[in-house]
């Protein structure tokens, strides 16, 4: 008998390490090593803590800003339109209303729209493009080609008509709108990812192991696409943050809610704060905000790709 | 055991409004590996040496011919009742950095058919855990050191075993190795190889080793057959060592001068054969498939087809009018 | 620009301080650049140095670094490589060896995060190219130094036919005759056995892999470069182009009178075209000399178990046996000792802790404490075997380019003896060493009867 010519690799702390550790404390370790990979990569940039400091800001202001003030903001007739001051950072509004109360209570539901529309896009999106890549063929077919009509359908226009008959006084109504009407970028977009991914080795093996179509998508395809997936969701919420908030600002909505696109409205239309200084504050706050989102998130997405690559998480 | 019989496989070129351009990567092929046997397919690129290694794991469907594994022919049965069938043959790619998903660890990698399997025979989870570090050892692979890692953080010596490592789950009948060192750094490619050869003795898996190199496959078992490809053509069939030491097809003999001598150490055999031109992919199809670039072509090799058989009274099949061994292979310096 | 004389007094001074790197480098300098600087002394002007023909280049502990969040890793480090004019020469390393990091500093085209650190590149007609920048150093590239890249077969724009990149590549060296530069493509590749007319009409799609490098070797040559750097040439093409490729890069190489540097991981690629043989590993050069006498008796431990890890057509197939461990990356390289070590069979304690220093022997220079000892012990042997030694080293001495070889030897020694157990020094330091470097030639000439280690 011949020896079988076995070469262990000389690995530097090999000899140390312990006997493969069971599943549940692999699965542990893992997420604690994900967890850690992910503080890892954000530190990596001072930036990227900046965006996620902001984001955590709006999160808090969507769920908890509303109790921050009494359901009905007080209003103070003696001071309409009062400039910024301590009592009031960012003035008041037409009513003698505190600007920034308004943006913090306005929060809610912008962002949880947002959110609604974010995830519907992406889900759907991805569910999409997946299906049609990992199946191809008829399927493939048709569901690119509903998807093409999809995309023209100009969506501007379709809210607007749809305004007069649906008043959207729920934020769930308006982010499924919104979300119904953007997943299919997406969907062409993870369409072809699947495609080149699917002629990787690593998905022809598997499919030779004859494991299951649902693994392949959810085990083997889906955290390869991680990084485009999370980046388009967050890429999501900033569009669907402008356009309702352009839609109340053409004051196509009624506002029955208070919010950012509302108090811009009311800013440029009634305070007339394009022409005149008094009402600047009030229009420029919510602007803020926005922009503010808008550059949490674009800090944030910087750091998906190697948050989701395990190479790139590491040192 | 794993035969096939006149398989063909035309790959169409989509040429929009044009009428499509036709590939003949293969143009009936015959081969029969036996159980725990060794086969190599070698030929330059494009011959349709991959496409049929991709044939045989099941991935690719062939346009005709037959392919019969443990007596069963495949075109009698439908896809799902083949699957069982092929699932037995892995294809080991040539890219280990491809073949293995960058964003699982080894243990999920092994983990996932492992447990397919246990869920199918009623086996434990402890079976699975078991299993997959015997699979790892088997390789030669430290299970503590690589389990928990991605594919990144090993070496591509690592990662081909790793692959190897997951073929072996579904307990395999043959593993095809379509150039499965040329990607891996010279001083680790001979343990992959004595790996698969460790493999074909200890567990009787059979090795259908893809290449265009002679020597490597020779290394997978000397006392396999080789089929040398040419345009998708069987041209000389016989075993390794017949083959190395007395080629008689022109091509065959091209393939062997062209590996290079290590001066110093070998001298360089007497009479190399060089090829007239380059792979030719001209659809002309009457005569020899070589006749253009063989140095020593007749009349004969121009208008008539020759067919693979023992002409000349050869212990190796070869498909050529005008079979003559060479000396073409490089002899170690004090060899005889 | 670098003489005679200069190289004399920086020697001078370099044996008083410098590191036994550099003394070797000095010594190396000198044994070639008898050949290699006589050209450009005799030329009109620097300039014009280099175009008449090949140049030589000096590569002198040469470091490359590249900034990862470890800090500065060495990818190359104190590298001594001398191209003699007018020879091919491989350089041979698996991934991580640093190989292609070195044929990019020849350029000095290491992109950040890698810079090069220290250490010269000296090429004829050109001076140091690590202090070149600019615009000199964009018309050295085309001109001077031709550069072949790693996978050619994709590096062609695929939107422009080869003739359009081929007046492209005219126009940004200012060449004026462009109808000339045509002409002198169509040349080269009817030279490599293509059709010059129908090449140039081309889109890279159209043309096969083989084909592409040849493509790649004409931009390389065609605006009359003497110094051609070929990067991986064969990699990812069939056996039979391969053959040729080689058989192409070996007869342009002849008929323009080229210095060549191949850069490759396959030995069988440098046993084929190169004259002389540099093997890397770990950002070292452990071993080099002429190619047929490494691979006949290589000494390095390294060279050896790469070797025998090539399988072979002929021969027993258990002879051949895959090296133990795997290459080093840039990360795990050892930052003192031999970077071989954990792969190495005649490990020893010594190469913990210290760098092997390159020990010469005529043109064959080796890396290796296990290699330099043995070397002491065979010194010791044969310095008290007595006076025949000497009567050759008269021979040796009377004649003129002689001397300048064996004073190069002699140098190197030197810096093996201070390093080694030192049991060679038993009489008085001068003639000892005399009889040690006409002994060395001897054996560098007859190390095949010594024969590789023993296989165990």
């Amino acid at each position: 008998m011949t020896a079988p010519v076995i070469t262990t690799p000389g690995v530097p702390g090999a000899p140390g390490a312990p006997a493969a550790p069971g599943v549940s404390g692999t699965r542990a370790t893992l997420r604690r090593n994900f967890r850690r990979g992910v503080w890892r990569v954000l530190r990596r940039k001072p930036s990227r803590i900046v965006g996620v400091a902001i984001l955590a800001v709006f999160a808090f202001m969507g769920i908890f800003g509303a109790l921050l003030y009494p359901a009905r903001l007080p209003r103070d007739d003696n001071a309409l339109y009062a400039a910024p001051s301590l009592a009031h950072p960012f003035g008041t509004d037409f009513e003698g209303t505190d600007v920034l109360a308004l943006v913090i209570t306005g929060a809610r539901y912008v962002l949880l729209t947002a959110l609604v529309t974010a995830v519907i896009t992406v889900a759907l999106g991805t569910a999409v493009g997946l299906f049609a890549g990992f199946r191809r063929g008829r399927w493939d077919s048709v569901l690119m080609r509903i998807t093409d009509m999809k995309l023209t359908i100009p969506a501007l226009p379709l809210l607007l008509v749809l305004s007069t008959v649906w008043k959207f006084t729920s934020a769930l109504e308006m982010g499924l709108v919104l979300g119904l009407l953007g997943w299919g970028g997406v969907a062409r977009a993870v369409r072809a990812q699947t495609l080149s991914l699917r002629e990787r080795g690593f998905i022809e093996a598997a499919r030779g192991l004859g494991l299951s179509g649902r693994h392949i998508v959810c085990r083997e395809l889906l955290p390869s696409m991680a990084p485009f997936i999370a980046m388009n969701m967050l890429i999501a919420v900033t569009g669907a943050v402008y356009a309702q908030v352009g839609l109340f600002f053409l004051g196509v909505l009624p506002f029955d809610a208070n919010n950012w696109g509302v108090m811009l409205n009311l800013a440029v239309f009634g305070g007339g704060a394009l022409t005149t200084t008094t009402a600047l504050p009030y229009m420029l706050a919510p602007l803020l905000a926005i922009l503010l989102l808008t550059l949490g998130i674009v800090l944030v997405v910087d750091a998906m790709d190697e948050i989701f690559n395990p190479r790139l998480r590491e040192d | 055991m794993i035969t096939g019989q006149g398989v063909t496989k035309t790959f169409k070129q989509r040429g929009g409004f044009l009428p499509g351009r036709e590939v003949k990567a293969l143009r009936g092929v015959d081969f029969a590996i036996p159980k725990g046997g060794a086969a190599s397919f070698i030929g330059e690129s494009g011959c349709g040496k991959t496409t049929l290694g991709r044939i045989i794991a099941g991935l690719e469907r062939h346009d005709s011919g037959e392919i019969t594994i443990d007596g069963t022919p495949m075109s009698s049965l439908r896809p799902k009742q083949r699957e069982p069938y092929f699932r037995r043959i892995q294809l080991i790619h040539q890219d280990p950095y491809s073949a293995l998903n960058p964003t699982r660890t080894v243990h999920q990698t092994l983990d996932a058919p492992l447990s397919l399997r246990a869920a199918r025979t009623g086996r434990s989870r402890a079976w699975v855990d078991g299993r997959a570090q015997e699979l790892l050892e088997l390789v030669g692979l430290d299970p503590g050191y690589v389990l928990s890692r991605y594919p990144h953080q090993l070496s591509g010596g690592m990662r081909q075993r790793v692959v190897i490592a997951r073929a072996l789950t579904v307990d395999p009948e043959m593993l095809v190795a379509d150039e499965a060192v040329s990607m891996i750094d010279v001083s680790l490619r001979l343990g992959i190889l004595a790996l698969l050869k460790d493999l074909r003795e200890r567990l009787g898996v059979s090795v259908l080793f893809i290449t265009h190199d002679v020597a490597t496959a020779r290394y997978i078992g000397d006392d396999g057959e080789l089929y040398v490809i040419y345009r998708g053509e069987v041209v000389e069939r016989g075993h390794v060592e017949t083959i190395i030491s007395g080629p008689v097809h022109p091509y065959t003999q091209s393939l062997l001068s062209a590996i290079p001598v290590l001066h110093g150490l070998e001298r360089p055999g007497e009479e190399p054969v060089t090829p007239t031109g380059a792979l030719d992919e001209s659809r002309l199809d009457a005569g020899c498939l070589f006749a253009r670039r063989c140095p020593f072509r007749t009349d004969r090799c121009e208008s008539e087809h020759p067919l693979l058989g023992h002409g000349g009274g050869t212990p190796q099949e070869h498909a050529c009018f005008h079979p003559a061994p060479r000396n073409v292979v490089a002899m170690p310096v004090g060899h005889s | 620009m670098f003489t005679r004389s200069d190289s004399e007094k920086a020697s001078a001074s370099e044996n008083a301080s410098a590191t036994p790197g550099e003394r070797l480098s000095a010594a190396m300098r000198r044994t070639w650049g008898s050949r290699g600087t006589r050209k450009t002394e005799s030329a009109a002007t620097p300039r014009d140095a280099g175009r008449g023909g090949p140049p030589g280049v000096r590569v002198g502990d040469l470091s490359v670094v590249y900034r990862t969040s470890a800090g500065e890793l060495p990818a190359v480090s104190g590298i001594d490589l001398v191209l003699v004019p007018g020879t091919i020469t491989g350089v041979v390393g698996e991934s991580g060896s640093g190989k292609s990091t070195l044929a990019l500093s020849l350029l000095n085209a290491v992109q950040p995060p890698g810079r090069i650190r220290s250490g010269s590149v000296e090429i004829d007609g050109l001076g140091d190219v690590v202090g070149l920048r600019g615009d000199d150093l964009r018309r050295a590239r085309g001109r001077h130094i031709g550069y072949v890249f790693q996978a050619a077969q994709n590096s062609l724009n695929p939107l422009k036919t080869v003739g359009k990149q081929l007046l492209d590549l005219g126009r940004s060296h200012d060449i004026q005759d462009l109808r000339g530069l045509v002409g002198d493509a169509k040349d080269l590749l009817g030279r490599m056995g293509m059709d010059g007319a129908r090449v140039l009409d081309s889109h890279q799609h159209e043309l096969s892999g083989g084909m592409r490098q040849r493509v790649g070797i004409m931009l390389a040559l065609v605006l009359n470069a003497h110094l051609v750097i070929l990067d991986e040439p064969t990699t990812a093409l069939d056996m039979i182009t391969q053959a040729t490729i080689l058989r192409i890069v070996r007869e342009v190489h002849e008929e323009r009178g080229l210095t060549t540097l191949v850069i490759t991981h396959d030995l069988g690629v440098v046993a084929e075209v190169a004259d002389r043989l540099a093997v890397m590993y770990g950002g070292r050069v452990v071993e080099q000399g002429p190619t047929t006498e490494v691979l006949g008796a290589p000494r390095h431990p390294y060279t050896q178990g790469l070797i025998r890890a090539i399988p072979r057509l002929i021969g027993d197939i258990g002879e051949a046996r895959a090296l133990p461990g795997r290459p080093p990356t840039l990360g795990t390289v050892p930052s003192r000792g031999c970077v071989f070590r954990e792969r190495c069979e005649l490990r020893m304690d010594v190469c913990e802790t210290e760098e092997p220093p390159a020990v010469a022997r005529g043109e064959w220079i080796v890396a290796c404490h296990a290699v330099a000892a043995r070397h002491a012990d065979e010194d010791a042997a044969t310095a008290r075997t007595g006076n025949v030694a000497r009567g050759v080293n008269g021979d040796g001495a009377t004649n003129g380019t002689g001397t300048g070889v064996g004073n190069a030897v002699h140098a190197a020694n030197g810096t093996t003896n201070g390093n080694g157990d030192g049991t060679a020094d038993g009489e008085g330091e001068g003639t000892a060493h005399e009889d040690r470097d006409a002994v060395l030639r001897g054996a560098g000439r007859g190390t095949r009867a010594h024969g590789p280690r023993e296989k165990t």
